[in-house]
């Protein structure tokens, strides 16, 4: 696209993936490159036919994971130094939260995938998807939401409850 | 899998599943379509690392977290996490310059107040948890810190005198032998006062102290009828604990023709950083003596008997009367260093050295006749004012000795206070402004003084438009109360206005500098109390207590002279410059003026609003509390002679019971109004 020539170089370039389900995907270089973990492993081998093996990400994750690059790719890579406005950033863009309309098994497997290719801007609007699945939601929300097991007595909790009602709003 | 099964079905499934399966199937009954979805649905929780799902927990706010604890124990011990609360804090508050835990661990050590009674059970914690201990309880600081924000509190009252007399009350009603009296209370309507005569009416609010543990009033003793200091500890009990009173003081007191009462009560100021629990006192007398004791602020079971609790104190000091006997209207204790100021203004300096005596000890001591050092007390310098008027604050801290070595004179003592005096000063034409005198002193001598005081630039009266920025420099009200701390000069006037001033080194020169008006209160301010990061109560007879910020929250606190440090405040204010090293702390200090009246504590349960007298005459806090007193008897000086004023000095009045004959001859004009005897608040922002 509108990148340098030696960029345009490696865009032709391709490197190939491979799930733990087996299943390969040949991805350009700069997509894959949005996963630091990849990126460096590229820069580290050099020019290679074999494929990289992925045993943490089935195909399916690693789909939806790539088609989050593709769409990213020409993003700005993210400096380590922001990393609390990042966190102060609760909103998501409009194209990221219709690619995290997934189910939740969907959604916590690409958090862990995005963990582990180490790709921050997706790990982060993952989390903050999950954030905003319990903002505003009562425990008994919580719990229905993520279908969690209560494992306190009920006097345990009523203790808890009141350690913590300061800081409820109001 | 299951659609809308019919009734009978369902109670039969339930007896087949196991116990968790059946708490699923109560929700699903509501949403039972949802089932299929619902088998996807998954505790995140347990199938991120730690590190992921605090990453989740990083976007959530206190109130989210809060409600996150409640979820299953594994999401609480997540929620508490201490870098989230740590960076929860950062955000919002300025960074503590030495967090402070102390009442976290000194509950394990007190009694369990009233509300507080429930014991705490014990949620085993995740291996995770077992560095916390020597980390910063984060949750905590943020708690509290929000709780004074928001004014959240918890609040424990109690009427002393009154619970105390209920056992005292049939031993003395015999001495008293009269009829039952009924209380008659006397509001004093302090503007009528004001406008009248125009004499500035001395401070007599209620004589209140307190320590983490103790609260300290003074009072009237009946039986001897000599001064004594009653130790309270708020909470379940409301208990009195201990009484002071100076045997020393007694055995001269014969001879006195007047009774003799408390006047100024001060805790010692310099009190070590390591929690001993050992604090000094001075009480000041009507007649110019005084005593210093030394107390025990927490209990101490002794070795022989676990369950016998032991309060003890110790009178280390006493100067009987002075020559003059003139009353003492302020003091302040920085050990060894006592300051001490008459009705007349003579200020008194003194310094107090350790001998050895076999003699003084501690009253209850189990141990017996171990020596104990004993206190010499001896004057150093002695100044007179003629122009000071009251109310005065004394304060008193140590100065370190590169400080003076700037000067031209080089002494070789290791040690050198400053005392700094703020007083009212009438103003030419009309109007109320505040003089600041400041005395440095070694152990032996007298090093130098300064004066200043903050005049408007111009006589306002002559000026037939007042211009809005002059005005508010001063108030035509006298001063009710005046306090100082770390270079920030707070008075308060009988026409509800508090004026701020900072006191500040200009070269060689002192300067107090007219910094801004705080309005808000709708009664006179009785009582005012500052910290050294500018965080300012006020306690008021509108029956309310406002909590301000002089720059507690502003900007972290630069070590150094405190008078730089608040030069670097107001150019940080003027340029916008954002402090580098806390730039996440922003928010708080956008969002707060500077002055700004951030709480207002209503004293609503108080039913007894239209009466004046039962207005807020006293205010005290730390990190923690805030201590109100509310009630008690204000006795506006009109008659200068000194029966009177011995009279009338009284602060809290004697109790039901209290005044035997003899006492309350003396003092006929609040023999009546016993009953009012104040009610004491503690608004508690923490842990208990």
């Amino acid at each position: 696209m509108s990148t340098s020539a030696a960029a345009t170089n490696d865009d032709n370039k391709k490197v190939t993936l491979k799930s733990c389900d087996d299943v390969e995907f040949k991805v350009e270089i700069p997509v894959a490159s949005r996963s630091i973990l990849l990126k460096n492993m590229i820069e580290d081998v050099g020019e290679t036919d074999q494929s990289i093996p992925l045993p943490n990400v089935n195909e399916k994750v690693l789909k939806k994971v790539l088609e989050w690059c593709q769409h990213h790719v020409n993003d700005p890579q993210p400096t380590n130094d922001d990393d609390d406005s990042r966190r102060r950033n609760t909103e998501i863009d409009d194209w990221d939260q219709r690619f995290l309309s997934v189910e939740q098994d969907m959604l916590f497997e690409i958090i862990l995938a995005a963990n582990y290719l180490d790709i921050k801007p997706l790990l982060d609007i993952g989390c903050k998807t999950v954030a905003n699945m319990i903002k505003g939601k009562s425990p008994e929300e919580i719990r229905s939401t993520f279908n969690i097991v209560n494992d306190f007595t009920p006097e345990e909790e009523e203790q808890i409850r009141k350690e913590n009602e300061w800081a409820e709003d109001r | 899998m299951s659609f809308q099964t019919p009734e009978s079905d369902k109670t039969q499934q339930f007896t087949n599943e196991p116990a968790y399966k059946r708490t699923k199937r109560n929700h699903s009954t509501q949403n039972s379509l949802n089932d299929l979805v619902q088998e996807n649905k998954r505790d995140f929780v347990k199938v991120f690392s730690d590190e992921l799902n605090l990453h989740v927990f990083r976007y959530l706010s206190a109130a989210d977290l809060s409600i996150c604890t409640r979820v299953s124990r594994k999401w609480w011990r997540l929620a508490n996490d201490r870098q989230l609360w740590k960076n929860l804090f950062l955000s919002r508050f300025k960074a503590p310059k030495r967090p402070n835990l102390t009442y976290r661990l000194e509950s394990l050590q007190m009694i369990p107040s009233q509300i507080n009674s429930i014991p705490k059970f014990q949620i085993l914690p995740d291996n995770t948890c077992d560095d916390m201990a020597d980390e910063e309880d984060w949750k905590n600081i943020y708690r509290v810190s929000h709780n004074w924000q928001t004014g959240n509190c918890r609040v424990i009252d109690f009427k002393p005198y009154v619970d105390f007399n209920k056992n005292q009350m049939h031993h003395f009603s015999s001495l008293a032998g009269s009829s039952k009296i009924q209380p008659k209370i006397q509001p004093i309507d302090s503007f009528t006062q004001f406008h009248s005569d125009r004499i500035p009416p001395v401070n007599s609010n209620p004589l209140v102290q307190f320590t983490r543990h103790v609260i300290l009033t003074a009072s009237f003793s009946s039986a001897k009828n000599i001064p004594e200091v009653h130790l309270w500890r708020a909470g379940k009990q409301n208990e009195h604990i201990d009484t002071l009173r100076s045997e020393i003081l007694y055995k001269t007191m014969q001879k006195s023709k007047f009774p003799i009462v408390v006047t100024c009560l001060k805790l010692d100021s310099n009190e070590g950083k390591d929690d001993t629990g050992i604090h000094k006192l001075i009480a000041g007398y009507s007649n110019g003596g005084f005593t210093i004791w030394e107390f025990d602020s927490m209990e101490r079971s002794s070795t022989d008997d676990k369950t016998m609790r032991k309060w003890r104190h110790r009178e280390i000091f006493t100067l009987h009367s002075s020559r003059a006997q003139n009353p003492l209207i302020a003091c302040a204790l920085h050990f060894p260093v006592l300051v001490t100021c008459t009705e007349d203004f003579e200020l008194s300096i003194y310094f107090m050295d350790y001998k050895l005596n076999n003699s003084a000890q501690f009253n209850s001591s189990i141990e017996g006749n171990e020596p104990v050092e004993k206190i010499d007390c001896r004057l150093v310098h002695q100044l007179r004012s003629f122009v000071c008027w009251a109310p005065i604050e004394i304060s008193v801290e140590s100065i370190t000795e590169n400080s003076i070595q700037s000067s031209t004179l080089n002494y070789s003592s290791r040690d050198v206070w400053k005392a700094t005096i703020a007083y009212s000063v009438p103003l030419y034409g009309g109007g109320w402004s505040v003089g600041v005198q400041e005395i440095k002193f070694s152990s032996a001598q007298l090093i130098s003084t300064r004066h200043c005081s903050s005049l408007p630039s111009f006589i306002p009266i002559l000026s037939e438009n007042n211009s809005a920025e002059n005005v508010e420099q001063f108030s035509f009200a006298p001063i009710t109360t005046i306090t100082y701390n770390a270079g920030q000069l707070v008075t308060a006037h009988f026409d509800n206005t508090l004026q701020v001033y900072h006191v500040l080194e200009q070269g060689r020169k002192l300067e107090c500098r007219h910094e801004c008006t705080l309005y808000g209160h709708t009664g006179s301010v009785m009582s005012v109390a500052l910290d050294e990061h500018g965080k300012l109560i006020t306690g008021s007879m509108d029956h309310s207590i406002k909590i301000w910020d002089l720059g507690w929250n502003l900007v972290k606190n630069n070590e150094g002279r405190k008078s730089k440090d608040r030069d670097d405040i107001l150019r940080l204010k003027s340029t916008n410059h954002q402090d580098t090293e806390f730039s996440t702390v922003g928010i708080s200090a956008k969002r707060k003026k500077h002055g700004e009246c951030i709480v207002t504590l209503s004293d609503s349960l108080n039913n007894i609003r239209e009466n004046n007298n039962f207005g807020i005459k006293w205010v005290g806090f730390d990190e923690g509390r805030i201590v109100s007193v509310c009630g008690g008897n204000t006795t506006i000086i009109k008659d200068k002679s000194r029966g009177s004023i011995n009279n009338n000095k009284g602060t809290l009045n004697p109790p039901p019971g209290w005044t035997d004959s003899v006492s309350r001859e003396k003092v006929d004009s609040q023999s009546n109004d016993m009953e009012d005897v104040g009610i004491i608040k503690v608004w508690s922002f923490c842990d208990e």
